[in-house]
């Protein structure tokens, strides 16, 4: 593997709240490199969009990052001054959010909100910025891109102001888009059109892409690889194919029989995860999801299995993730 | 900002004032250019004319074409009172964007800054002034800036204080734009709205100042005329002489003003703010 681009070396988050604090991130480590694109695929609250953020350094005041570090190309971002951040964030790094209704700015036109990030970071004059927000706009799919820039984000749909907020994000030529569940706020037609724009773009710019959603579905066809996170740890990485095919952690088995699935009878309904996520108060002994695993046996709530092989390319934490393995690999090849 | 516009023009009385407005500047700006009298030339052989075609209203004791005195202090009083208008909200914009957006400390002790200047006695501190700088253009700008700034930054703070959470802010930020240049470009234009609108009214309010002061005789001096001076003048003319014009026109003008500056901000605030303009729509 080439030097990664950005790599989380064991993370540790916490929020400290009034009424006790939270283990948000619990030594999450992970590495993607150039051109790669990886999905952190979790549930609300297992720590997929903290550690994300504090990748960005945008964690809210009440998170503190207890551990850890994140490499970028080498150097470690948390230890970089607010100023210095400021030049990697949309330059280097960009991120989509999930709502495309409320991430633009209302007072502001689209052409001015492009332009300003264009002059900002790359120094551009007036009318070269213009014209490379035109050009942005073209290439995310926005026609008619020299007049739309003088329009205000409320003559735009939900799918467009989503397609131009990537063109933001975008406007760089960031070495990764970080994207923050952007299809979640869109129907699914429109969200299938914003996938494609993002494969083509990701062709066309090379760029790596951090994909964070709690939809295996949505990026199955997208990413390279996927980072499966629970209680605020990776429980599985894989290989996008291998993770569908093999899954090693009772956790993955779990979400992909969650699916709805075409091939199988429209009366079956559809199966859940018994239980329910407990936010941590404290970095977990165990593993986090022994009290809702089928195959928990009395060393899963004793001891915290660590991220090791448990296939060709696959990396698993459980303590019985061969025969997990076993099992799911002898079942039909989906 | 065109739907602004076109919302602005469906507010009938707004649109009124604003003609209004247009043409009480436009009189004071061109008027003394055109009238065959100065506001200033004393002629005896024409004091305490009632109104008349030559003297569309009156003259005074000392002979002096009121409307054109009426005119010269108009330009004194608008431009006062703009001029205060200006001061105060680039004050209180500064002064609320600031503690807004920094918030901790700096937003406590900016805050009792506007806390200590609301609970000092309004009238005291301009006779402070004025006795320290005299009655002139800018101690009187100065003051009612002064009296009326703290309104302004409490808005723009309570504004910067949610607008600061908002998602876009936060994708700014991810963005790379550094903090000045989002409290600049990305939070002030949309906490300007209820800033214009206050600002509209922050008018009248300054040329009510303005009328006061110089009716207690802390205004600008004679022969300057101001239409608060012109008023405070014509007491005696109007109560123990009955020359009723010396009086009423100044008074007419402030009226006026007053009046399409509260249509004007009244417009405004239902065309710049969505939520007042749907109230409309569904009543």
């Amino acid at each position: 593997m080439t030097a990664p681009l950005l790599e989380v070396r064991d993370l540790r988050v916490r929020f400290d709240g009034d009424d006790g604090s939270v283990s948000a991130v619990n030594g999450v480590s992970f590495a993607v490199a150039p051109g790669e694109a990886l999905a952190l695929v979790g549930e609300s609250g297992s720590g997929k969009s903290v550690s994300m953020l504090s990748v960005m350094g945008l964690l809210p005041p009440v998170a503190r990052v207890e551990a850890g570090e994140v490499l970028w190309r080498g150097r470690d971002l948390l230890r970089l001054s607010e100023r210095e951040l400021q030049g990697v964030r949309g330059r280097e790094v960009a991120m989509v959010y999930q709502d495309p209704q409320s991430s633009l700015n209302p007072a502001l036109t689209v052409g001015t909100q492009l332009t300003m990030v264009l002059r900002h970071h790359l120094g551009l004059g007036r009318r070269a910025a213009r014209a490379r927000a035109a050009e942005l706009l073209a290439l995310v799919g926005i026609p008619e891109p020299q007049r739309r820039l003088d329009e205000y984000p409320h003559r735009f749909s939900g799918g467009q102001r989503q397609r131009i907020l990537i063109a933001l994000a975008l406007a760089c030529d960031p070495r990764l888009l970080i994207a923050d569940e952007p299809t979640t706020a869109l129907d699914v037609t429109i969200q299938a059109q914003i996938l494609d724009l993002v494969r083509r773009l990701r062709e066309q710019l090379e760029m790596a892409i951090v994909w964070i959603t709690h939809d295996l579905g949505v990026v199955a066809g997208l990413v390279d690889r996927v980072a499966v996170m629970y209680g605020g740890t990776i429980v599985e990485e894989a290989p996008v194919r291998e993770l569908f095919a093999a899954p090693s952690h009772p956790y993955t088995v779990g979400l992909l029989a969650a699916m709805p699935r075409l091939d199988e009878p429209r009366s079956a309904r559809l199966r859940s995860i018994p239980g329910a996520p407990q936010s941590l108060a404290a970095p977990p002994v165990a593993c986090p999801f022994a009290p809702r695993c089928e195959w928990a046996v009395a060393r899963c709530s004793e001891e915290l299995p660590a991220l090791r092989p448990a296939g060709p390319l696959a990396r698993a934490a459980c303590h019985r993730a061969d025969e997990v393995r076993a099992r799911t690999e002898a079942t039909v090849t989906r | 900002m065109p739907d602004t516009w076109r919302r602005f023009r469906r507010h009938r009385l707004a649109l009124f004032g604003l003609a209004l407005l247009a043409v009480l500047v436009a009189a004071v700006v061109f008027g003394p250019f055109l009238l065959p009298y100065d506001g200033e030339r004393i002629d005896f052989a024409a004091k305490d004319l009632p109104p008349s075609l030559t003297h569309p209203m009156g003259t005074d004791e000392l002979g002096r074409d009121q409307f054109s005195r009426v005119l010269d202090g108009g330009r004194l009083t608008l431009g006062v009172a703009a001029s205060a208008v200006l001061v105060s909200l680039v004050l209180g914009v500064l002064v609320g964007a600031v503690a807004g957006y920094a918030g901790g400390l700096l937003d406590s002790a900016l805050m009792r800054g506007v806390d200590i200047f609301y609970s000092l006695p309004a009238l005291f501190v301009v006779i402070l002034l004025v006795s320290l700088f005299g009655p002139g253009f800018l101690t009187i700008v100065v003051g009612i800036a002064a009296l009326t700034w703290m309104n302004t930054a409490r808005l723009v703070r309570a504004s910067y204080l949610t607008l600061k959470e908002r998602e876009f802010v936060e994708a700014a930020r991810a963005l790379g734009v550094p903090p000045t240049r989002i409290a600049l470009r990305h939070i002030l234009p949309n906490a300007l709205g209820p800033v214009i609108v206050t600002a509209t009214l922050g008018l009248a309010i300054a040329i009510l100042i303005e009328s006061g002061l110089s009716f207690l005789g802390l205004g600008f001096n004679p022969p300057q005329a101001t239409w608060g001076g012109m008023l405070q003048e014509s007491q005696r003319p109007v109560i123990s002489e009955g020359h009723w014009w010396r009086g009423f026109f100044p008074g007419l003008m402030i009226f006026l003003t007053v009046l399409a500056a509260n249509f004007v901000g009244d417009g405004l605030r239902d065309a710049l703010d969505p939520r007042a303009a749907g109230r409309r729509r569904g009543a």
